[in-house]
């Protein structure tokens, strides 16, 4: 049969809508997937989807590459979307600007000695240069620790791939759960940790932080 | 009209990869672009009624745009199964101390806020845990 052989293969699967619709299909499939498990973090839809077209692409005995080159378009839709999350940033600004002191200083000491810490921990696993620069951005939003990683010299569909393990993570060990673990700790150190116990289970928080969790398991 | 909105967001991008690409800022030029339209938002004062429904429709896809770049992963197995123990520690080790120092540090400003202001303060701590 002519239709299979391997040329016209290779033709159809360079056709930019065929790469943009299976990469559509399996966000389709991994998001039904995802709202029949009512949302659990481990189901996360890209990592579904990511895993889905990996097996499809591997079955179908192609290139890598010429799968990226046909769903370029949905990877260039990356970059115009990064600059759109300007939008809900804006849209916080009043509750951004009343905490701004508690944002500044919480990120400034938080992802800069995280960087540090997850290198700290791969560098002492002995991890080769790649992963440590692919590693580094993993805790800014996928679309821009892929920027990140592209220009300090890491491998960028690693770092994307780590960013939602990160998330997932995140989600699994969870603030509440990690807050817990961490009192402990300090209450084995004689710090006042009740406090922190107390200030972690007012229903308030819970609901403020949703939405930002959600945010940043989806990313 | 939503093409116009589409145009201010591209030539923010456009802005941000130029002045990325020939070096002159260390950031991303998404990134530099997310900046630039933060500052063209700020000048007009509000978000136009198209420029947020466009923002709300393609951040609700935002996972989608990073599965192409994630199936790359399939280069990388090799990676993968020489690298899995620093891998596994980084991601685990570095999120769990992540989520533990930004709180804390979250918490003792929110505290010291709720001293200086006390109405804002109670604000402050919800905003930031």
């Amino acid at each position: 049969m002519p239709l299979f052989e391997a040329h016209m293969w290779h033709k159809i699967a360079l056709l930019p809508a065929v790469g943009v619709g299976a990469t559509v299909a399996a966000y389709v499939i991994a998001l039904r997937l995802h709202r029949w498990s009512r949302g659990h973090a481990i189901l996360n839809p890209t990592l579904v989807a990511i895993l889905l077209l990996a097996f499809a692409v591997k079955l179908s005995g192609l290139d890598y590459a010429d799968y990226a080159q046909s769903a370029g378009v949905v990877t260039f839709a990356l970059s115009p979307a990064v600059v759109l999350l300007a939008v809900p940033l804006f849209r916080q600004r009043r509750l951004i600007r009343d905490s701004a002191r508690i944002i500044v200083g919480a990120l400034s000491l938080g992802p800069p000695t995280g960087v540090l810490r997850v290198i700290g921990i791969a560098w002492l696993f002995h991890a080769d240069r790649v992963t440590l620069l692919s590693l580094a951005p993993k805790s800014t939003t996928a679309g821009i620790a892929i920027g990140i990683s592209e220009k300090i010299g890491g491998a960028p569909s690693l770092t994307a791939v780590l960013v939602i393990m990160t998330g997932i993570t995140g989600a699994v060990i969870g603030p509440s759960r990690c807050v817990n673990c961490a009192s402990a700790i300090l209450a084995l150190s004689g710090w006042p940790w009740e406090s922190l116990r107390t200030a972690s289970a007012r229903p308030g928080r819970c609901r403020s932080a949703k939405p930002l969790g959600r945010l940043r398991a989806s990313a | 009209m939503l093409i116009t909105e589409a145009f201010r967001v591209l030539a923010c991008l456009c802005a941000g990869e130029i002045l990325s690409g020939i070096g002159l800022l260390p950031f991303p030029g998404p990134v530099i672009g997310l900046v630039f339209l933060l500052a063209n938002l700020a000048l007009i004062g509000e978000v136009p009624q198209a420029l947020g429904r466009l923002a709300d429709n393609v951040l609700s896809v935002l996972g989608m745009l990073f599965v192409p770049t994630g199936v790359g992963l399939l280069a990388y197995t090799h990676l993968l199964r020489t690298e899995f123990a620093p891998i596994a520690a980084g991601i685990l080790g570095g999120t769990l101390v992540t989520i533990v120092v930004t709180a804390l540090a979250a918490k003792h400003l929110a505290e010291s806020e709720a001293k200086r202001r006390p109405a804002a303060g109670r604000n402050a701590t919800d905003a930031a845990v």
